[in-house]
């Protein structure tokens, strides 16, 4: 029994996880090949600045230049969602990847040792949770300056404590598994055993809430950038161009959907790009979780 | 005797992503009345399965796929259990037949005191009977006038209720009734009768302090304990059957030696039939009265106890006698293992691991045939034309 | 005989707690004070029930438990312990004594010196199906041994690991695959595979067959009886199945409640029991023949707990021979006058066979 056919028999019973990863490969081609499809103006340094077409305030709607319109300051949307794409996937992807590194090498220490360590760790992992996500998140920002890498760092800080608890719930049932103590029984070191034992093991749950992760990690930079402690203004972030219409949401009296593509369109982009990456998350744990029954 | 249960041709597969498992593969068994029969088999073989399927409870993927399993539900005839309705097998299931599961731990509900779960089929299955037990109860209770009196109106119609159960164990009314929270006290009787029933059981199988263990939950009894209480709901409704699957494999052996001659002796007393599942040939020997041999989904060789100790006569079996470890002598093995379900060997399933296989074996499935009075195996080398079906 | 282990009063006891500040309120008495010898080249068979300590005992010797009492002492020899036995009577703290402990008793060893120990000693599982790491191939499973002692380079370890692999019956292809795609005995086979790649003198098999199939039961023992005079070694086989350990072991020890109760030879133990225990034991083992009547004893009751073993005899509550004298004193491991080893105050008279 092969893997790709039991992959393959979960794809047919689960014909939604395959929409989840179509829909992120598109957007992993979307990000690969951003210079080509929304090529940055000759002469522009940054290629995550938006080019503007203008100062002016009020939105225009798409035209032939612009096939997204413009938001408020004339950033041009469709190179904004193009290049946010990327953005989206440099976050995620490092923030979840350091996370992850954080989480395993707390909560393997401390679900392997035990004792005073584990005690020492899960408050620290205790002291982090007792604050409010994003409004610790929001003070990082605030003390460190917006930036990208801001932004990383804070969503880090606020996003680890969970993973590092579920190593160690996980390695605490792996460690008293018989073919540990057998390989202590060989004379295998500890670092040995939590390398190449206990962490195969107990990575699987680790890595589906992961995968489940990213889309939340993009919405919670989302929201600190259209809160304004983000990213620096005019940087090609979905979030921050949704803060740009903040003051356009509701139209004009006469037409309440006067400006929806400024809403609009970077919302449907963060949508699809969680909603993927959620479908994926599941699909994982589909695949995942029956194996691990099944031994 | 007279037959009590009859499979014929059972065929019964599994549906998994790995590919069709066949469980079991057109078996044909007969259990008399008052018998010990035991099914005897290793991994892979189907006892299991075989006891699920007469209590029709193989889930999906698992599928009863073809045959028949007989069993004589109102003591007038053989009735085949595939084909009845649903409610009619609920009928059957725990009155008729019940069954004893190898886990003690797991078989009981974890957050239900024992009371709860011993009463539980007394209260589903002998409605009637307790219901009529109840009414004398009330009876009783409202002719000595002293206590009646302040009560009287309450009682009276608790008693009314329970009329209504008696002639009607099935009535919606009393249904209706046992949902609406007040209204249920009146129905608190019956569960004093069946909780008397409870303990006159519990005290057969032997459990001390009856009355105390009923308020106690599973946990907090030991294995022994549990399995007693297991046998006990099994016998709760006088079972014309009872399926024990491996009862004392998770047992320590002194154990297992009390629960074997409670079972032996409840056996006489109950008149009922015992299909003992296990893979321990020394006790099928000591509590069986005849014994069926099962591999990789087939029934090869069935014979009285005596008769297949003594003398067994298909290779299979002698390889099982062999390698049972016996004072002074030592095991004997022979190469190979069960085969794998999704691939099964063609024609007779033991023909590759046989010392005496002919080239018919890998052709053709010998079917079960009388080769001495009481004495019927599933092998060539004992059939001179016969003519099994092929594979 | 030369005697490879030996133990003298050796106690490992749980403590139970209670409590936020984990107050140590009792102790599971697992293994109470156990004199246990066995000889090199032994397949030495230690039976008994569940709760009886046997498991804890075998890993108490192999050092996977830490031992609260008592000394375990590996090719030792007679005089030493002897001597080291005489100087703890006189209660000495000389530094004798405690240079002598340190180098034979295995209880003092730590660090690499226990490291070296572990080679020589190994223990196989009771469930092949949690004893294998399920997401290590074989290859991998049995070269770890190797890698992590430093024995051999990466081509002679893979040489020795299909070496081993033929002597259990396993084949080079079958290195490349993972636990699931094999059966409960060919699992086991690969354990004890594990368990040779060190080249161990002793090896400690708990329960290996005990879930496995007749059958396959029946190989795993002709496997093990091929392989103890091949490969120089002594066995400790734990198992509650008193059959199997009355046709395979050289030497019978029965526990009860963390304590040795009788030690004898399978024939013995088997027809002759002496203390009543073994006798309820032994009577109580299933045989795989309808005619055979015995005399039955169906014990009363059932095991105490071991955190709370009964005052004097532990078995007296149940035993139908207990005497007054039961109730107070322990009867210790004697040699009885007809040549048995029994703890008994009452044991069975010599016309007692089964």
């Amino acid at each position: 029994m092969t893997g790709l056919k039991f992959f393959l028999h979960n794809l047919k019973k689960n014909p939604l996880s395959f929409v989840g990863f179509a829909v992120i490969f598109i957007f992993i081609i979307i990000a690969i090949f951003a210079p080509l499809i929304a090529p940055t103006p000759k002469g522009q340094f940054n290629a995550y600045m938006i080019p503007r077409a203008g100062y002016t305030t009020v939105p225009k709607p798409p035209d032939a230049a612009h096939p997204f319109g413009t938001t408020e300051g004339q950033y041009d949307i469709f190179y904004g969602v193009i290049w946010g794409t990327r953005t989206a996937f440099v976050i995620g992807l490092t923030v979840i990847a350091s996370i992850l590194i954080i989480g395993l090498t707390l909560g393997s220490i401390s679900g392997y040792f035990g004792g005073a360590i584990d005690e020492i760790i899960m408050r620290i992992t205790d002291i982090f949770m007792a604050f409010p996500s994003l409004i610790l998140a929001m003070a990082v920002t605030i003390a460190l300056g917006p930036s990208i890498k801001t932004i990383m760092i804070a969503l880090i800080t606020v996003s680890w404590p969970p993973y590092a608890r579920l190593v160690r719930g996980d390695i605490l049932s792996v460690r008293e598994e018989d073919f540990v103590k057998a390989a202590r029984g060989v004379g295998s070191s500890h670092l040995r055993i939590i390398l190449r034992h206990v962490l195969p093991n107990s990575i699987y749950p680790v890595l589906i809430m992961a995968s489940l992760d990213i889309g939340a990690v993009v919405l919670s930079a989302a929201a600190l950038s259209f809160l304004g402690l983000g990213v620096p203004t005019g940087y090609a972030d979905w979030g921050q161009m949704i803060s740009f219409s903040r003051n356009w949401i509701v139209g004009t009296v006469h037409n309440p959907f006067a400006y929806w593509y400024t809403v609009a369109i970077p919302g449907i982009f963060i949508f699809f790009f969680v909603l993927g990456w959620n479908l994926i998350g599941d699909a994982f744990r589909d695949i995942l979780d029956p194996r691990l029954s099944r031994r | 005797m007279a037959e009590l249960v009859r499979i014929n041709n059972l065929n019964v597969r599994f549906h998994t992503y790995e590919g069709v498992v066949q469980a079991l593969d057109g078996v044909n068994l007969t259990i008399f009345q008052e018998e010990t029969l035991g099914l005897v088999g290793e991994t892979g073989s189907g006892k299991t399965v075989t006891g699920l399927s007469i209590l029709r409870l193989i889930m999906p993927p698992g599928k009863i796929e073809a045959g028949e399993i007989f069993f004589d539900v109102h003591g007038n005839g053989l009735v085949d259990l595939l084909k009845i309705s649903e409610p009619e097998m609920q009928d059957v299931r725990g009155s008729q037949i019940a069954m004893v599961f190898q886990e003690p731990g797991s078989a009981l509900n974890p957050v239900f005191t024992i009371g709860d779960q011993l009463t539980e089929g007394i209260m589903l299955h002998r409605r009637r009977e307790i219901a009529g037990l109840a009414v004398d109860t009330l009876d009783r209770r409202l002719a000595d006038v002293k206590t009646a009196g302040f009560f009287k109106p309450g009682l009276v119609t608790t008693r009314q209720v329970l009329r209504i159960l008696k002639t009607n164990p099935k009535s919606r009314l009393v249904r209706f009734i046992e949902r609406t929270p007040l209204a249920r006290r009146t129905l608190k009787g019956l569960r004093a009768e069946a909780d008397k029933i409870a303990i006159a059981m519990m005290r057969e199988v032997e459990i001390p302090d009856a009355a105390r263990i009923m308020k106690h939950y599973p946990h907090e009894l030991s294995g022994g304990m549990k399995q007693r209480v297991v046998i006990a709901m099994a016998l709760c409704n006088n079972s014309k059957l009872i399926i024990a699957d491996e009862p004392t494999t998770s047992l320590d052996v002194t154990i297992q030696v009390q629960i074997v001659e409670l079972l032996k002796k409840l056996k006489l007393e109950f008149k009922s039939s015992l299909l003992y599942i296990t893979h321990n040939l020394g006790v099928a020997a000591e509590i069986c009265d005849r014994v069926a041999v099962m591999y990789a989904g087939n029934i090869y060789e069935v014979a009285g106890v005596v008769d297949i100790f003594k003398n067994p006569m298909h290779p299979y079996t002698q390889v099982l006698m062999a390698a049972v470890p016996k004072p002074g002598e030592e095991p004997r093995a022979i190469g190979g293992s069960v085969p794998d379900a999704l691939a099964l060997p063609s024609g007779c399933r033991f023909h590759p691991r046989c010392g005496q296989a002919m080239d018919i074996c890998s052709q053709i499935c010998p079917k079960l045939t009388e080769v001495a009075p009481g004495h019927y195996v599933a092998c060539h080398l004992f059939q001179g034309e016969q003519s099994g079906t092929a594979h | 005989m030369e005697l490879l282990i030996e133990t003298r009063d050796l106690k490992t006891l749980f403590p139970i707690t209670k409590g936020l500040f984990h107050k140590v309120v009792g102790a599971v008495r697992a293994v109470d004070g156990v004199n246990l010898q066995i000889e090199k080249g032994q397949w030495l068979g230690l039976v008994g029930e569940s709760g009886c300590g046997k498991t804890t005992l075998g890993k108490t010797i192999l050092r996977l438990v830490h031992s609260t009492s008592g000394h375990i002492f590996l090719e030792t020899p007679p005089e030493v312990v002897a001597q080291i036995t005489a100087l703890e009577a006189k209660n000495s703290r000389d530094k004798e004594l405690t240079a002598l402990t340190n180098r034979y008793d295995l209880t003092t060893y730590s660090g690499n010196r226990l490291t070296t120990l572990r080679r020589k000693m190994q223990l196989v599982y009771q469930d092949p199906f949690t004893s294998l790491d399920p997401r290590m191939r074989i290859k991998d499973t049995l070269l770890e041994p190797i890698i992590v002692n430093k024995m051999m380079d990466g081509k002679h370890a893979l040489k020795r690991v299909i070496e081993i692999m033929d002597m259990v019956g396993l084949t080079e292809k079958q290195l490349y695959r993972y636990p699931h795609q094999f059966s409960g005995g060919q699992r086991q086979r690969i354990a004890i595979a594990r368990a040779l790649t060190l080249n161990p003198e002793f090896i400690v098999f708990d329960e290996p067959t005990s879930s496995l199939d007749v059958s396959v039961q029946a190989q795993i023992l002709l496997l093990l009886k091929k392989l103890i005079k091949e490969q120089n070694l002594t066995y400790l086989y734990i198992t509650h199945d008193l059959a199997v350990a009355e046709s395979v072991c050289s030497r019978i020890v029965v526990m009860y409640l963390g304590k040795i109760v009788e030690i004898g030879s399978p024939e013995e133990i088997f027809h002759y029991p002496k203390h009543p225990y073994t006798l309820a034991l032994v009577g109580s083992t299933p045989i795989p023949d309808p005619t055979r009547v015995r005399g039955r004893i169906v014990l009363r009751g059932e095991v105490p707990s071991p955190s709370n073993p009964p005052p004097g005899c532990r078995f007296h509550p149940r035993c139908d021979r207990a005497l007054n004298i039961c109730k107070i004193d322990e009867p210790l491991l004697q040699t009885t006058a007809d040549n048995r080893i029994v703890a008994c105050w009452n044991p069975e008279p010599p016309e007692t066979s089964v």
